[in-house]
């Protein structure tokens, strides 16, 4: 290789480093920014739950209690009370599952069993829930775990047909794996374009530079795995 | 005399606990704090006999303060007075180490009661099979498949609103006729009352 060749490789192999540090900062810049979005989302999701609770929950608070107070032996108005007393539970269900307060007050293993039973208790469909970390997660990829097995375990309620349902979050070293799956009815990936559900699921996980993965067969089920270093 | 620690970050609620705790002869409130940090300091200094504490407060959650305080003082009694009725709060602040669970909709009475159970040493949690009840129903299945012709009709006049009366009337039958097909209806569809027969047709998208 002559003198000018061997010039001409070394700024080559100049210009492509500094193309790829430009590219890792702009992937920062993005990865940084999505980080935000979400986190945004978050406290939008919490102020608007908060809203929900505070006042519709308020209001219906204070009709519950007053139709009961005059309902005395009147069965119809005990029937209006017990309607309210239920968009009453309804609301604060809606408003715990927007913010879950639980994953701040308890913690994500608890967060996640009250997720499993809250969701199936009045679905024809059993869920497994099987939680096995040691310490503490922080913040944001608890909130990420969560909202992922959220978003999975709704897809499997409303689209599956599945009767089991299983859950299960184990931790290996400083990596934590996510495992979803269901015995449904499944699909083609090739024939269904990915919703706005499962995209989101896949930007978010992205965002935290966790790796995740959904297999599915008509017939044969759904599972969703992700998996996301400590 | 029970002496007793509150700790909850919401000033007012602190407040009226305090007065009607106070109230009783047998309860002296020695301690106020608003969140976790602060209730550790002032129970490792007081020694009450009995902390009342909430688990949402900041600097420190309840949950994290319970470790550190038994960490230190193993043997102190902490009755935890929440809003949350969900099954998970009572049986982690259960397994954390807390000697009751109460929830602040309870009243006062109940919780004085709590309180002296708890400093002398027992346990007193809610019956875990009966909390967090939320009526609710199958929403996944039409309900309507399980009923006969005649009480599909029924069932969309009680869901619409009408007493049993009323429905006889509209569907020119008697009145204990209506009544049987009503009840027949609550019994097939598991439901107690017209309010959760509603709710059930709301659900499978059954309503105008």
């Amino acid at each position: 290789m002559t003198k000018s060749q061997q010039q001409l490789l070394a700024e080559i192999q100049q210009q492509q480093a500094e193309l790829r540090a430009r590219l890792d900062a702009e992937q920062e810049t993005l990865t940084h920014l999505a980080k935000r979005l979400w986190a945004q989302q978050e406290s939008e999701k919490a102020k608007l739950s908060r809203e929900l609770h505070d006042g519709v929950g308020q209001l219906l608070t204070g009709l519950t209690r007053r139709l009961h107070g005059v309902s005395g032996d009147y069965p119809e108005l005990r029937e209006l009370a017990e309607l309210a007393e239920m968009a009453l539970a309804d609301v604060r269900q809606l408003s715990r599952l927007m913010s879950p307060t639980i994953l701040e007050d308890l913690g994500l293993q608890p967060a996640l069993k009250w997720l499993c039973r809250s969701l199936f208790e009045h679905e024809d469909m059993h869920c497994r829930c099987d939680i096995n970390i040691q310490g503490q997660v922080p913040d944001d990829v608890a909130i990420l775990l969560f909202r992922i097995t959220q978003e999975a375990l709704v897809n499997a309620i409303k689209h599956s047909e599945a009767t089991e349902v299983s859950l299960s979050l184990q931790q290996h070293n400083q990596t934590l794996r996510l495992d979803v799956a269901d015995n449904g009815q499944g699909y083609d990936k090739l024939s269904i374009e990915p919703g706005i559900g499962l995209t989101s699921m896949q930007d978010r996980a992205t965002a935290f530079g966790a790796t995740f993965n959904i297999r599915s067969r008509p017939a044969q089920g759904t599972h969703i795995t992700m998996t996301v270093a400590l | 005399m029970i002496s007793l620690i509150l700790a909850d970050d919401h000033q007012l609620m602190r407040q009226g606990l305090s007065q009607v705790l106070n109230a009783d002869p047998e309860l002296a409130v020695i301690g106020e704090c608003g969140d976790g940090q602060e209730l550790i300091n002032q129970a490792l200094k007081l020694s009450p006999d009995v902390i009342v504490m909430d688990i949402s407060m900041p600097k420190m959650s309840g949950l994290v303060a319970i470790d550190k305080l038994l960490a230190q003082r193993p043997d102190a009694r902490i009755l935890v007075l929440s809003m949350h009725n969900e099954l998970e709060y009572i049986e982690t602040m259960q397994q954390a180490g807390a000697r009751g669970y109460m929830l602040k909709e309870s009243s006062a009475d109940e919780l004085i009661n709590a309180i002296k159970l708890v400093a002398a040493g027992k346990q007193v949690f809610p019956d875990q099979t009966t909390t967090d009840i939320h009526p609710g129903s199958k929403s996944r299945v039409n309900p309507l498949t399980a009923l006969t012709r005649r009480e599909r009709e029924v069932f969309f006049l009680v869901a619409a609103g009408n007493t049993s009366r009323k429905i006889a009337e509209l569907l020119n039958m008697s009145l204990k006729t209506a009544e049987n097909h009503r009840s027949n209806i609550y019994k097939k569809l598991e439901v107690g009352s017209s309010a959760e027969l509603i709710r059930l047709a709301g659900k499978a998208g059954l309503l105008e």
